[in-house]
């Protein structure tokens, strides 16, 4: 009995360590970048250097990549600059969507702004600001591909570079004692997040095939 | 008791579940104008739902308790909802129409006969006027949730829709989304999530009791706010 005891204890405190933890080696990520330091920005973005997605059926070959202080950046006749990656969409006979999503590091979230790109390069359309939403902690967005939309850019948007987004989740902890007497011992915590728009960060993109069909999960 | 483990259970997994998300795109060919919103699948209740509890410890009695103070703090929930006339259909298809119309749409309701509150229509109705599209919509759960006991997991209005979109003419499916306001855990990606409005939160039950007409406030903002979600996502 007293060594049941101790070894729930012990879990406990193991599960207690390992939450603390988990929560320390959370990504930290860059600090938010707030403005665009580069001595020039190019005025359009080159189409060879545009990084291949793949398209799945099942979403599992996403395509990571870090925009940060060094990556190249764009500058309007305005003046307006951003940091960007320019992403080769598959091509497919089938509909596909794309997912873009921005992961938050533990202080910023990269402020997205989408564009999609003819095979010259020339916008055909932009995903608007509304779009946006939510799954989780990352910020994304969504949309099906048209037949002329070959490169997907990536900017940020320096209109909301800077504003911030508080978000606040729950955690249920679930500590089990071992031996012969079993028992459950569950917690709930919740934590507040705050983090602020970004020119860079973490992004994800996932292309996979749109199943229409009723019967689809 | 049942009903309290199955409505229990569909809450703390609202948005655990995993489904293919379809992102609507308007199409130049087949425009979407007027959209038949079916009579949504609603639950008999609303939930006040508390994630952890210390009954949880304690096996089936620990449960037969957990059970019994559920159901009692269901069922003032819904004192305090319809007293301050709170009715979910009415707030759903009020909502949901005036968030599609927000975005141009016209809307028709449609009565849609279900034969489950868990799925998706799978026959769609005929219409007198006609319709580019049906929405269909499923309100698994409603009401209030705490992650636990004490003030540092207070109890915030929640409200979980998953929805629909299809083509009139040919049953293809045109949008699918699940959207959650203030989800309990917030580690899967596939579900659209909106943090809870901090003005309607109360440290404890009673407090959620003591201030009705705020109470039954929050879960309206919850419902409104699913809902303009549903027509941004229709955008």
């Amino acid at each position: 009995m007293i060594g049941s005891q101790q070894k729930f204890i012990r879990l406990t405190l193991l599960g207690a360590v390992a939450s603390l933890l988990a929560a320390c080696a959370q990504d930290r990520g860059p600090a938010p970048i707030l403005s665009v330091a580069q001595t020039s920005c190019l005025a359009e973005p080159p189409l060879t250097a545009a990084k291949p997605l793949m398209l799945s059926a099942e979403e599992t070959k996403p395509l990571e990549f870090l925009i940060s202080g060094t990556s190249s950046c764009l500058e309007t006749t305005e003046g307006v600059r951003s940091l960007f990656e320019l992403v080769q969409l598959p091509q497919s006979v089938a509909p596909f969507s794309v997912r873009v999503a921005a992961v938050p590091s533990s202080t910023g979230l990269f402020a997205p702004q989408l564009t999609f790109l003819d095979s010259d390069g020339l916008p055909v359309r932009q995903i608007s600001e509304e779009k946006f939403v939510f799954r989780g902690p990352k910020l994304t967005a969504s949309a099906l591909i048209n037949g002329d939309e070959r490169y997907l850019l990536i900017a940020s948007n320096p209109e909301i570079v800077g504003d911030r987004s508080q978000r606040t989740s729950s955690v249920i902890n679930q500590y089990q004692s071992g031996g012969p007497i079993y028992f459950t011992v569950r917690t709930g915590s919740e934590f507040t997040k705050s983090v602020t728009y970004s020119h860079g960060g973490n992004v994800t993109i996932t292309a996979r095939t749109v199943d229409r069909s009723l019967d689809a999960r | 008791m049942r009903r309290f483990f199955v409505v229990a259970l569909f809450v703390f997994l609202a948005g655990c579940a995993t489904y293919k998300s379809v992102p609507f795109e308007q199409s130049a060919a087949q425009p979407i104008k007027r959209i038949g919103l079916l009579s949504p699948a609603l639950p008999n209740e609303p939930t006040a739902f508390l994630a952890t509890t210390v009954g949880q410890s304690f096996g089936i009695i620990g449960a037969i308790v957990d059970a019994s103070m559920a159901s009692s703090r269901a069922s003032s929930l819904n004192t305090i909802l319809t007293s301050n006339k709170f009715y979910i259909r009415q707030e759903v298809e009020s909502s949901l129409t005036a968030a599609l119309e927000e975005q141009g749409y016209e809307v028709v309701l449609v009565n849609a006969t279900r034969t489950s509150k868990r799925d998706f229509i799978q026959t769609y109705p005929t219409t007198d006027e006609p319709v580019d599209a049906f929405l269909d919509v499923i309100v698994p759960g409603y009401g209030y949730a705490s992650a636990g006991i004490g003030s540092s997991t207070p109890w915030r209005p929640f409200a979980w829709m998953k929805t629909r979109l299809v083509r009139a003419t040919d049953n293809a499916v045109l949008m699918r989304e699940d959207i959650v306001y203030n989800r309990l855990t917030d580690q899967r990606d596939d579900t659209v999530t909106i943090s809870a409005d901090p003005s309607y939160q109360y440290a404890d039950f009673s407090g959620l009791e003591y201030n009705s007409a705020q109470s039954a406030e929050g879960v309206r903002v919850a419902i409104t706010e699913t809902s303009n979600t549903v027509g941004k996502l229709l955008k």
